[in-house]
């Protein structure tokens, strides 16, 4: 609206400045009613937002200079000095989504007060006026047929009013020439130079050009050129009549006409007023005098002039669909999207798209649609080290997401061979990629919601059962890591994905928001209730609608590169309560352990059945730490889970049977007697290598031994304002047995926090101190089955910590990875939120609880 | 007491034939002035606030408080010097155009300039 207005006003100014120009170069040689047409023209040019196209449009011109000088233009700064190198995949800040709070339009509403001000006052004059007119007396001493000489075919009153200085026409349909009672109308002559001049007035219908003046200068009163076009249009009215009055009259009349006017401007003039100045009248006096018949050459040339001014300054651009435009994208969207407007403007957008040389053009459609504008335009291209590169084009208009509808942009991509040149648009509810590449396949255009999610699976496979969260990808690679240091990451980006990849949602909830903003492209926010909610970006498409609720592991989105993005990957945000925590923490989850752990249960049944340990087609047997026996000593393999991710045994063999940490689910240890690191083979159930297991070396650490006396690493805890440590595994020196008041850990709702040494009762073990263990650390300190608090830094309880599921302390009851699940899917006894009427055992109190893990559950009746 | 040449042509008509209501008035300037029942309305309420017109019920009874000789007809040039609120000129179609009213001297020099150019 602003901006069309805008437009409007400046296409009015360029004419009327031409307009004026002209008046003033041909100064009296043109008849007068030339400059009246080119005002008219002008006022309703600032009147009509559209205007015919023209080839020989100044606005044609302009569009074809700005292609030539595209680099120096304001339109391209930023391509290739402005080039933003972001190595590896640019990790989004979490940007939270755009704030609902409508702006307060302050200039518009500048604008029309100005507008409304200014056409109530018109408008009260107009109404006042008029009716003091009405009360008129009909002209008695007129000569008869005195309305002749106005020379109009209709019929015109002609009365006289005591109200009026001078003479004056009103009456759009009925027109009334009105005399001001000070005229002597028995003086023929005189009466009649008036009654020809209103009359022009009257056959050009100049009462309805003060009305469009009035209204062009309401609208556009912020305009300069309005002003000058209302006073400039008003005097040429009147020079025209005084013309067109004189050809009738006749050359010789000029006197008596200057005459009269100056006689009629005597009645009205004011003795007081002081000082003398030249007058718009002395201009019109000279005017008459000097009035010629203009000879048809004048008016030719007149003619030709207003034409001309016409088609270069009231046109609009000329499109041009020459040059090297994209080839029709190859477009098969569904039947409900065709219709969809903002799809069509899109579609516009995409079909503006031009390359001459190295610029490429494209211009944003004007449309009445309601809908804000971002478009980004990255390319990207491998550089000679290998790194990948993205530059962004036009990155201030993105930024600000200042689009003009109707202007045309370019920008020069010749700095860099890119390898890949995306625009990424979103207008309205609709979002596209498109290939810029002119060599590029042409199917390239990606219709953003189109795509079916049929070829998609609709959830995630291989879901952990009873988890409270899960992997919001098939790719477990972290590509960029949360981090809340110096450089923070609000969350984890997913690489190893391809555009199109699926997207699941991490937990059943609500999807509380999906857009489109320049860091993030596409996201989707979702809500789980209890204050968790996840953060999606870089979609390449959305497949889910605010407000629609979603299953757990259901395919919400595609995976892309949208937004700040330098290729195809999964920006994942995990909030609680409005704080960040690591969603990587989700990987080693209890939940996703117990995925990895499920083929664990089966050799752990396959062991109870027949009394062996299972043995793969190598003859080697095969168990889990949870599958164990003390009766059957070691098995061949024990399981492990390998470097990356995958779960597996390592032969005992090849571990060191001195290295007694080895029983356990974990992603590498550390081998106190050795001195070098060592990969081991890490084989599947079959018996086929599948991955490695790290065995750090111990050896140059302290050793837990005191005798020697080695001198061991002082913890450098944390302190909270209460005085309490706190810290994670990491913090824990080797060979160190202290530990923090409060160690980090993962509670059951994803949220980062700390649990309690004292409510743990169980202390520290320095053999424990292995790498990436913290998680398992309950499950090594055997404090199984049951829920602690999890507290913040403060020690404020923030959550429950779920215990883990290994072995128990002598005397305790061990509770299996079966039970775990169990008493998972029917509520925690103890827990903090949990259900847990109806379930047995029922512990009072936190004290009982961990009674009971020391001591044995009591029995149940 | 100024009155316009409108509201003296509602003094007029009570002067000439008594009280009238106003529809009479009204149907006797239609007539005469072509004036439609609003303006003459119009004009009758002004001259009831001018205090020239006395109304009374029934039929908004219409009696002249001032008599004809009462009113000395100003000078209408006068008049306009001191009424002359607003431009008629704005929206309307009027002869001197957007011209501010011009003092003796500028008078004087555009008769010079016309008997120069003569």
């Amino acid at each position: 609206m602003q901006v069309k207005l805008l437009e409007m006003s400046a296409a009015g100014a360029a004419l009327i400045g031409a307009a004026v120009l002209l008046r003033l170069l041909t100064a009296r040689r043109l008849p007068k009613g030339a400059f009246v047409a080119l005002w008219w023209i002008a006022a309703l040019r600032l009147l009509t937002p559209a205007v015919p196209a023209s080839r020989f449009s100044l606005y044609t011109l302009l569009d074809i200079l700005r292609r030539e000088a595209a680099p120096p233009a304001a339109s391209a700064p930023s391509a290739g000095v402005n080039a933003v190198m972001v190595l590896p995949p640019a990790g989004g800040g979490f940007v939270p989504p755009p704030a609902a709070v409508p702006e307060f339009p302050v200039w518009e509403a500048v604008w029309l007060a100005g507008a409304v001000l200014l056409g109530v006052w018109f408008l009260a004059n107009y109404l006042r006026w008029r009716r003091r007119f009405q009360e008129a007396l009909p002209a008695e001493n007129c000569p008869s047929g005195a309305a002749q000489w106005t020379a109009v075919r209709r019929p015109v009153r002609v009365r006289v009013s005591d109200r009026i200085a001078a003479p004056l026409t009103y009456g759009l349909v009925c027109p009334v020439i009105l005399l001001p009672k000070t005229m002597d109308l028995s003086d023929g002559p005189a009466l009649r130079c008036v009654l020809a001049h209103e009359g022009v007035h009257i056959r050009r219908l100049d009462g309805m050009f003060k009305l469009v003046l009035a209204a062009a200068l309401c609208v556009h009163w912020f305009n300069p050129a309005a002003w000058v076009l209302y006073v400039l249009a008003n005097r040429d009215m009147e020079l025209r009549c005084d013309e067109e009055a004189l050809r009738a009259l006749g050359e010789d009349r000029r006197e008596l006409y200057a005459l009269t006017l100056i006689r009629l401007a005597e009645c009205q003039s004011v003795p007081l007023c002081g000082f003398s100045r030249k007058s718009g009248m002395e201009e019109r006096i000279i005017a008459i005098m000097k009035f010629k018949k203009k000879s048809a050459l004048a008016w030719a040339a007149a003619l030709l002039a207003v034409a001309c001014v016409t088609t270069v300054f009231a046109t609009s651009a000329m499109k041009d669909s020459g040059k090297s435009s994209l080839p029709p994208a190859d477009i098969h969207a569904p039947a409900e999207l065709e219709n969809n407007p903002s799809m069509a403007v899109l579609q516009e957008l995409r079909n503006s798209v031009y390359f001459e040389d190295d610029v490429c053009y494209f211009t944003i459609p004007e449309t009445d649609l309601e809908g804000r504008w971002n478009i980004w335009i990255t390319g990207r291209y491998v550089s000679e080290d290998g790194t990948s590169m993205s530059v962004h084009y036009l990155e201030n208009e993105s930024e600000k997401g200042e689009w003009v509808p109707g202007q045309t942009y370019s920008f020069v991509e010749r700095s860099h061979p890119v390898d890949e040149l995306l625009m990424e648009a979103a207008y309205g509810d609709a979002v596209m990629t498109y290939d810029l590449l002119p060599n590029a396949a042409v199917g390239a255009v990606d219709f953003g919601s189109t795509v079916s999610p049929a070829e998609l699976p609709a959830v995630k496979e291989d879901m952990p059962k009873g988890a409270a969260m899960i992997w919001p990808s098939d790719s477990m690679e972290i590509s960029a890591a949360y981090s809340d240091g110096e450089k923070p990451h609000s969350g984890v980006d997913i690489g190893g994905l391809s555009a199109g990849d699926p997207v699941y949602a991490a937990a059943g909830g609500t999807v509380k928001d999906t857009g489109f903003d320049a860091q993030n492209g596409n996201y989707i926010l979702l809500e789980h209730g209890n204050g968790m909610e996840t953060y999606y970006a870089h979609c390449q498409t959305v497949l889910v609608e605010t407000g629609t609720a979603v299953e757990m592991g259901e395919t919400i989105a595609k995976v892309g590169s949208t937004g700040m993005a330098t290729g195809p990957h999964l920006h994942f945000e995990i909030m609680a309560n409005g704080e960040h925590i690591d969603p990587a923490g989700l990987l080693k989850s209890a939940e996703d352990r117990a995925q990895t752990l499920a083929p664990l249960a089966a050799a752990a049944a396959a062991k109870s059945e027949d009394g062996q340990y299972p043995v793969n087609k190598n003859g080697q047997t095969y168990a889990a730490n949870e599958s164990l026996s003390d009766t059957l000593g070691n098995p061949d393999l024990v399981g492990v889970i390998a470097s990356n991710g995958e779960y597996g045994y390592v032969s005992l063999k090849e571990l060191n049977s001195n290295c007694k940490v080895a029983w356990g689910t974990r992603t590498g240890m550390t081998d106190p007697d050795a001195a070098e690191d060592r990969s081991l083979p890490v084989y599947n159930e079959a018996g086929d290598v599948i991955g490695e297991f790290v065995v750090k070396a111990g050896k140059t650490a302290a050793k837990p031994e005191p005798a020697e006396n080695a001198p061991v690493e002082s913890p450098s805890f944390s302190r909270n304002s209460k005085g309490e440590t706190y810290g994670t595994v990491f913090d824990i020196p080797v060979g160190s047995s202290e530990e923090p008041d409060l160690l980090a850990a993962v509670g059951t709702n994803g949220e980062n926090g700390y649990i309690a040494t004292a409510d743990s009762g169980l202390s520290w073990s320095p053999d424990l101190n292995l790498n990436g263990a913290y998680l398992n650390w309950v499950e090594e300190n055997n404090i199984a089955g049951w829920m602690i608090p999890l507290y913040d830094q403060e020690h404020n309880v923030i959550g429950e910590f779920e215990c883990g599921t290994g072995n128990r302390p002598a005397g305790g009851k061990i509770l299996s990875y079966e039970e775990v699940l169990e008493a998972k899917r029917n509520g925690w006894p103890n827990s903090m939120g949990s259900d847990t009427s109806g379930l047995k055992p029922v512990f009072s109190s936190l004290e009982e609880a961990k009674a009971a893990v020391q001591n044995g559950w009591p029995e149940e009746n | 007491m100024k009155l316009f040449d409108s509201e003296l042509k509602v003094m007029d008509v009570l002067w000439r034939g008594g009280d009238r209501t106003a529809k009479e008035i009204s149907d006797i300037l239609k007539a005469e002035t072509g004036w439609n029942m609003n303006t003459t309305y119009t004009v009758i309420k002004k001259c009831i606030t001018k205090g020239a017109v006395l109304r009374s019920e029934p039929n908004f009874l219409c009696h002249a408080l001032v008599s004809k000789a009462d009113i000395q007809e100003e000078e209408t040039r006068e008049l306009i010097g001191k009424l002359f609120d607003g431009s008629p000129d704005l929206l309307f179609a009027s002869l001197l155009g957007r011209e501010k009213a011009l003092t003796p001297e500028q008078i004087a020099k555009l008769r010079e300039i016309v008997a120069e150019m003569k």
